[in-house]
């Protein structure tokens, strides 16, 4: 498994990251701590942290710094996901009851806020203020893609153009900061700087385009939910904008399943239609056009081990199943 | 006096600053005109540079602390129209918390930004401990009333100290306490009231004795 190599080069820190995010809350108020705890421990992929330190890795090394900003990364990402699930009433994350099950929202909304306050604080010995400029810009744009991702809910008339800009700022602006912030906390050349940028920008956009089919292609156990879920909850992705400009089948599901009105086909039948669809086959295509991307920009970069590592990420991104 | 000023700066802020999805009748509930005076009226009292700056930054996160205040601790299934409310009000929140950090990274007001993180971080830690504080004392009567004064008024002592302005917060520490926290449908007075009705009362003390303290201060 290639991620699993990538994933041995930067083990240390990796382990090192783990022990800062458990000790990030600690000597707080017991509430804070046990909800962040909670949440903390859940586990994850640590893909933002990975990028990070791969990314730093093209420059001078001051490896406390680096982990700070792999951690604030990833608590970022954290304090998103505890939003996120109350805003989808989810009550399953990761195996675990989200803090909104386990206690309520107000705790969830809480903690999700003192982390944030949090992260920004371990970025205090940076005095480069690009490194803030680049984060609170991305944390803007994930905002501002949240609230339009519930505008658009259940709204037929939505494009690609609509639909690229809201996985940009979803997914991948926080695995270009990433790179991005891992390049200039290790103070790389400015031209290395940018060639990361473009690579965590393009791994962000695929790396969603899969998720959104194997959102379709995948089984419910595989997913931890049904699948077709974003469909299911008024979301337009990429496999069905292509399957309702190619069948006019799924149009009239989609619109009757958003419009609450009565159709031949079940949302379940379209669903099933769009996963033995070519729109399936055609995403996979828009996926693997962004990993090219990510690819060519690798080959500008110096020839170093994290360049091999990055690469292999690369590849496991375009062949995970789930 | 509160300034039509104040009313007419808030006005602005909204406009300037909301998603264009977000209807202005959506902030009723949130930033005050009382709360835009006083930030206001602390920074001009001061001799700190880049007021505007950190004028608008301290309004957003304000309005960020008190929005998410608003979300139902339950949200009920049916009710469609205020679970999307709800929603709304989470990510508005944390849309106005990124404005508040984008816009002190962008002036690289970087000291500022720390220092109001610690009361920010503050701020929600006591949010936590109220909101699972199940078995109120009488004895914690004060205590409790003093953690829901910083909720409301922490970011603007933060502001008194960041701009090292020590004499003046005994001028307006109480005036601002009885505006922004008394003077308003506080949800936190609330929720101690409905886990312990025998608040009221020193809720009640509290509010006159902040009112004989302002008419001495005055005199």
């Amino acid at each position: 498994m290639k991620l699993a190599t990538a994933l041995k080069y930067v083990n240390k820190d990796i382990q090192r990251v783990e022990k800062k995010i458990k000790n990030v809350t600690k000597a707080e108020s017991s509430m804070i701590q046990s909800a962040s705890n909670h949440l903390l421990t859940a586990g994850g992929k640590r893909i933002r942290p990975i990028f990070v330190l791969l990314a730093s890795r093209f420059g001078q090394q001051n490896q406390e710094r680096i982990i700070d900003v792999a951690v604030a990364l990833e608590l970022i990402h954290m304090a998103s996901l505890v939003h996120d699930d109350v805003i989808d009433h989810s009550m399953v994350r990761r195996g675990k009851p989200t803090v909104n099950k386990q206690w309520d929202n107000g705790t969830a909304i809480y903690t999700g806020d003192y982390i944030f306050a949090r992260t920004l604080e371990l970025l205090k010995p940076f005095k480069n203020h690009r490194l803030h400029t680049v984060l609170s810009n991305t944390i803007h744009q994930l905002c501002v893609g949240e609230i339009e991702q519930i505008r658009d809910k259940f709204q037929l008339k939505q494009n690609h153009f609509t639909y690229f800009k809201r996985i940009k700022r979803k997914t991948a602006l926080l695995i270009e900061s990433s790179t991005q912030m891992g390049a200039i906390a290790s103070e790389t050349d400015r031209s290395v700087e940018y060639l990361l940028k473009d690579y965590g920008y393009n791994i962000g956009m695929s790396y969603q385009i899969m998720d959104d089919i194997l959102d379709f292609t995948s089984t419910e156990k595989e997913l931890g939910k049904p699948v077709g879920s974003d469909l299911l909850n008024g979301h337009i992705t990429l496999p069905t904008l292509y399957a309702m400009k190619d069948d006019q089948e799924v149009l009239g599901g989609v619109q009757a399943y958003f419009n609450e009105q009565e159709y031949h086909l079940t949302i379940e039948d379209v669903i099933h239609r769009i996963k033995h669809s070519h729109a399936i086959e055609k995403s996979y295509n828009i996926s693997q056009r962004y990993l090219e991307k990510a690819n060519q920009t690798l080959e500008q970069l110096p020839n170093n081990e994290p360049k091999k590592y990055l690469d292999d990420i690369a590849q496991y991104l375009s062949k995970r199943r789930f | 006096m509160i300034n039509k000023q104040a009313e007419q700066i808030r006005k602005d802020f909204i406009k300037e600053y909301k998603h264009p999805s977000i209807k202005e009748s959506f902030y009723d509930p949130v930033l005050t005109v009382k709360q835009v005076y006083f930030f206001q009226k602390l920074l001009l009292e001061s001799d700190y540079k880049q007021k505007n700056d950190l004028f608008k930054a301290l309004i957003h996160m304000q309005i960020s602390l008190d929005i998410h205040d608003l979300v139902d601790l339950e949200f009920d299934s049916i009710e469609e129209n205020r679970n999307q409310t709800n929603q709304l009000q989470v990510l508005v929140g944390d849309f106005h918390s990124s404005y508040f950090y984008r816009l002190l990274s962008e002036h690289n007001l970087l000291d500022e930004l720390y220092h109001f993180i610690q009361s920010i971080k503050s701020i929600n830690e006591i949010k936590m401990s109220l909101l699972h504080q199940d078995e109120i004392k009488i004895k914690d009567f004060n205590k409790l009333l003093n953690q829901v004064e910083t909720v409301h008024c922490g970011l603007y002592y933060s502001l008194l100290d960041f701009c090292q302005m020590n004499k003046y917060k005994n001028d307006v520490e109480f005036e601002l306490i009885k505006e922004l926290v008394y003077h308003i449908d506080s949800y936190w007075l609330s929720l101690l009231k409905s886990r312990e009705p025998a608040i009221e009362q020193a809720i009640d003390a509290k509010i006159n004795y902040l009112n004989e303290i302002i008419i001495t201060n005055r005199r």
